[in-house]
């Protein structure tokens, strides 16, 4: 699990009350780990999920699999790109997305390298995802790319409704469009079980970008793997619920806050509380100017932040350039709907 | 021949014509937008009066700004955010425009961010409180509701003086100064004689533009300041001689040919203030270390012995290669010893062209109109083909319209573009071994296009030959030289490779090129 910055982080996972199977992956992958999505395979309410592993403990891991009946298959390793400066200078930078790192072989020596691992019970169904699953990553000083396609069936092996891939289709352009603001504009009234948000922490119902934030194929099979955690842990499941249920600002992919408030009218929120959601482009300045207000009105293209009366931050999101950036709020809570 | 034209008369018609496209552009996707609509009315009913705002520079930025929204599909994509903003400053202009008109309606202007949001023409901004950014304010009769409108009092846009001195405007010299910046705007001032009156002009020009386009930049900036300085209606401006667009906002240095006419400047600049001065040694400062870390585009090492001459070094000059033994390379040994021939540098083809209407229509339905391009790594691009992404995209969005043009397909005369497309249209259709087969028989003829080697590579992978396929990701600099440094033969790179445990897929010609990459780089 990622850190999680703010008002609502979870208590260490590893002191809740965990099965002997959910707890074992835990102590293999204490940080950056998917603890739902790891249930829900074992549960067979997934077909296949991709991990990072840590290379000292790829052979706890890859038994911990055997135990439980799943095979294992491997990809490459991945060492995180340091800092922007570096990725600004690698050719091909526009395609760096949400995951930025150098690749390396599996059979390379690599301090702080993760392996790329695929995991699941059907060997035939991980192959076929592990075929399609490659990553941008940096070779050379160059992003490398697979055919377009392969981003498709690389969703459809990981389990994501046909519906939600096709708006993948459709709107996954960081030059052009915004995919959270599309799910957004086609969604009436938003479920937690839909709000992947989070979903670089692994602690969210949903792991994947939905076609919209009430979308029922997703939501049908969170409510699954939500019983189904509720039995492995339900201290972790009662954490994803709280923070799965708030109002959440958004700009784009990498932008966006969990605030622990309500929504007052469309587009403004009073709250007491403000989590950032993690992403390797995350808005630290935005964070730090909501963490110290009350309230956030949206207004076209800015965020106002208010301390009481006070006006203590304005924010400008521009959706001119890549990535574009437009300011909404998600109201993932009982008695919300979006704005 | 120079051709004489009025610049106020050109630029007003311009912007005019720009508005009018987006205002119908806007109309047909949305409806019509209040804002724009009113922006219309606003300088029809002020006429020749309101020229004052369609010259503003930030009216022409308004206008590309919303040009390059429509063009990047807002109004469909993006509705809300940038865009409502964009048409709503149009708010702005229409309230600038009857001020000058003194008409008696009132516009509701759309506050910006900042604490003053400009009214672009009669020289006038409205002062805010912060919690009123991006609502509404009534400006009637040159008041505002609740907030002040008074005069604009700002510097020109990207316009600074070194000394830091407010400009004399009739104090200019005919040379160019350099802007305190990272090296990014080339400042150009004169003046330019009419009758009794005198303007001066300060323009921001491309730093490679010639010394005639760059004055007359210059003179057509003297309109623009003008309207600064004087909301007066203009008349008989006379006329000014330039072939050039309005001037442009920023120029970038970002090419070492033009450090000549810098180091020139340089020398010229010896007797002006030593701010000056001192602005243009940290200019050719940074320009030094840019050119040591690759960061210019530049051939030669000219510029970088004439910046290291005039006391700006050079810090990582590539040093001369080092004369190296010339030795046989094993691995062409190997190819030649088994019958293959090496072979030296020679022309490449560059494109995959048609060679029927088919194909050719179906090209330019991809993106690739004219020909498909090969990518041989020259660039900043990952990929030069942009058919394959297409055609993934048509397979997902509109399965019929996809198989439709795979069918189209199968009617098109044979040729090396038709045979590229029917091996992504197979491995769309997962039929890889049948892509692999097309992209190989390709890559006999086109060994030295990244983009078929890394789909043959890809091709590979779906067919279990992962080892291959992540060669090609990890070594393609090596595949590429054994590809291009011989003539492509299967027999021989199959028979390089047969005999020994090999990886799967082996059998073709690129997956033998890959596996003897494989074998001598990652054995494991």
């Amino acid at each position: 699990m990622i850190s999680i910055l703010g008002d609502r982080p979870p208590a260490p996972l590893l002191g809740l009350e965990l099965s002997d199977v959910l707890r074992r992956y835990l102590e293999i992958r204490p940080e950056h780990g998917q603890p739902i999505c790891f249930v829900a395979l074992v549960e067979g309410l997934k077909p296949v999920m991709d991990d990072w592993v840590p290379r000292s403990q790829l052979e706890a891991y890859t038994q911990m699999c055997e135990d439980a009946g799943l095979y294992v298959s491997m990809n490459a390793q991945f060492r995180a790109i340091d800092g922007d400066e570096t990725a600004q200078r690698v050719v091909g930078r526009g395609t760096l997305t949400t995951t930025r790192a150098y690749a390396h072989s599996v059979s390379a020596e690599v301090p702080d390298a993760s392996v790329h691992v695929f995991a699941g019970a059907d060997r035939v169904a991980v192959e076929r995802t592990r075929a399609a699953g490659w990553y941008p990553l940096v070779i050379g000083g160059r992003a490398t790319s697979k055919p377009w396609i392969d981003h498709l069936w690389f969703g459809e092996g990981l389990g994501y409704p046909a519906c939600c891939t096709e708006a993948f289709a459709m709107h996954n352009n960081w030059s052009v469009n915004n995919m959270p603001y599309q799910a957004w504009r086609a969604t009436k009234r938003a479920s937690m079980l839909c709000n992947s948000l989070m979903r670089f922490t692994g602690l969210t119902w949903a792991a994947h970008l939905p076609c919209r934030y009430d979308c029922e194929t997703t939501a049908t099979a969170a409510a699954a793997t939500r019983s189904a955690m509720q039995r492995h842990s339900p201290g972790i499941a009662e954490y994803v619920d709280e923070i799965a249920s708030r109002p959440y600002l958004v700009c784009n992919e990498w932008e966006a806050f969990a605030l622990n408030g309500r929504v007052v009218e469309p587009g403004v929120l009073s709250y007491d509380g403000v989590t950032l959601t993690p992403t390797n482009h995350p808005n630290l300045a935005l964070f730090e100017a909501l963490s110290s207000g009350s309230r956030l009105e949206i207004r076209d293209d800015l965020v106002l932040v208010l301390d009481g009366d006070k006006v203590t931050w304005v924010e400008q999101c521009d959706a001119s350039g890549f990535a574009p950036r437009i300011p909404f709020i998600l109201d993932f809570s009982k008695a919300g709907r979006s704005g | 021949m120079i051709e004489y034209v009025d610049l106020v008369r050109v630029l007003r018609g311009r912007n005019l014509l720009r508005l009018e496209w987006v205002r119908r552009q806007v109309s047909a996707a949305l409806g019509p937008d209040p804002d724009v609509e009113d922006l219309c009315t606003a300088l029809a009913e002020a006429g020749q009066v309101a020229d004052a705002v369609l010259v503003d520079p930030r009216f022409g930025r308004w206008c590309s700004r919303m040009i390059s929204l429509i063009d990047r599909r807002a109004p469909e994509l993006l509705p809300h955010g940038t865009f409502t903003a964009s048409c709503a400053e149009a708010s702005t202009f229409a309230a600038a425009a009857r001020i000058l008109s003194g008409s008696s309606m009132g516009t509701r202007v759309r506050l910006g961010p900042m604490l003053t949001t400009a009214l672009p023409g009669p020289g006038k901004e409205i002062k805010t409180a912060r919690t009123r950014a991006g609502s509404r304010v009534l400006v009637k009769r040159a008041s505002a509701k609740d907030c002040e409108l008074r005069d604009e009092h700002r510097p020109l846009p990207g316009l600074t003086v070194p000394t830091g001195q407010e400009l004399d405007l009739l104090a200019c010299e005919d040379n160019p100064l350099l802007v305190v910046a990272p090296v990014t705007v080339v400042l150009e001032v004169g003046t330019r004689e009419l009758g009794t009156r005198s303007e001066a002009g300060m323009a921001v020009v491309p730093s490679s533009a010639s010394r005639g386009a760059r004055t007359a930049h210059v003179l057509a900036a003297a309109a623009h300041l003008a309207f600064f300085a004087d909301s007066t209606p203009v008349g008989g401006w006379g006329q000014l001689t330039h072939r050039v667009a309005p001037p442009p906002e920023i120029a970038d240095i970002c090419e070492p040919g033009q450090l000549t006419r810098l180091l020139a400047l340089r020398a010229s600049l010896e007797q002006l203030d030593a701010e000056a001065a001192g602005s243009l040694d940290l200019v050719l400062s940074k320009v030094a270390s840019w050119l040591g870390s690759d960061q210019l585009t530049e051939t030669g090492n000219d510029v970088a012995r004439w910046l290291s001459g005039a006391g700006w070094p050079v810090p990582l000059l590539s040093p001369a290669p080092e004369p190296v033994e010339r030795r046989q390379d094993p691995w062409l040994s190997d190819w030649t010893g088994a019958g293959g021939q090496g072979c030296g540098p020679r022309p490449q083809a560059t494109h995959l062209p048609p060679v029927d209407q088919v194909c050719a229509d179906v090209l330019a339905e991809l993106g690739s109109e004219g020909a498909i391009e090969i990518n041989v790594l020259g660039d900043e691009r990952l990929r030069a083909d942009p058919t394959f992404d297409h055609l993934s995209l048509m397979s997902a969005r509109n399965q019929p319209a996809f198989l439709g043009l795979v069918r189209r397909l199968g009617q098109a005369v044979d040729s090396p573009a038709t045979r590229l497309l029917t091996g992504h249209c197979a491995y769309i259709l997962g039929r890889f071994e049948e892509a692999l087969a097309l992209y190989d028989d390709l890559l006999l003829e086109y060994p030295h296009d990244a983009d078929l080697w890394r789909d043959a590579a890809f091709a590979l992978r779906h067919l279990d030959a992962y080892a291959l396929c992540d060669t090609w990701l990890f070594h393609s600099g090596e595949v590429l030289r054994r590809a291009t440094s011989t003539v492509p033969d299967p027999a021989v790179a199959v028979a390089l490779v047969a005999g020994r445990p090999t990886a799967a897929g082996a059998s073709s010609y690129a997956g033998a090129i890959l596996e003897g990459v494989r074998r001598d780089f990652d054995p494991r």
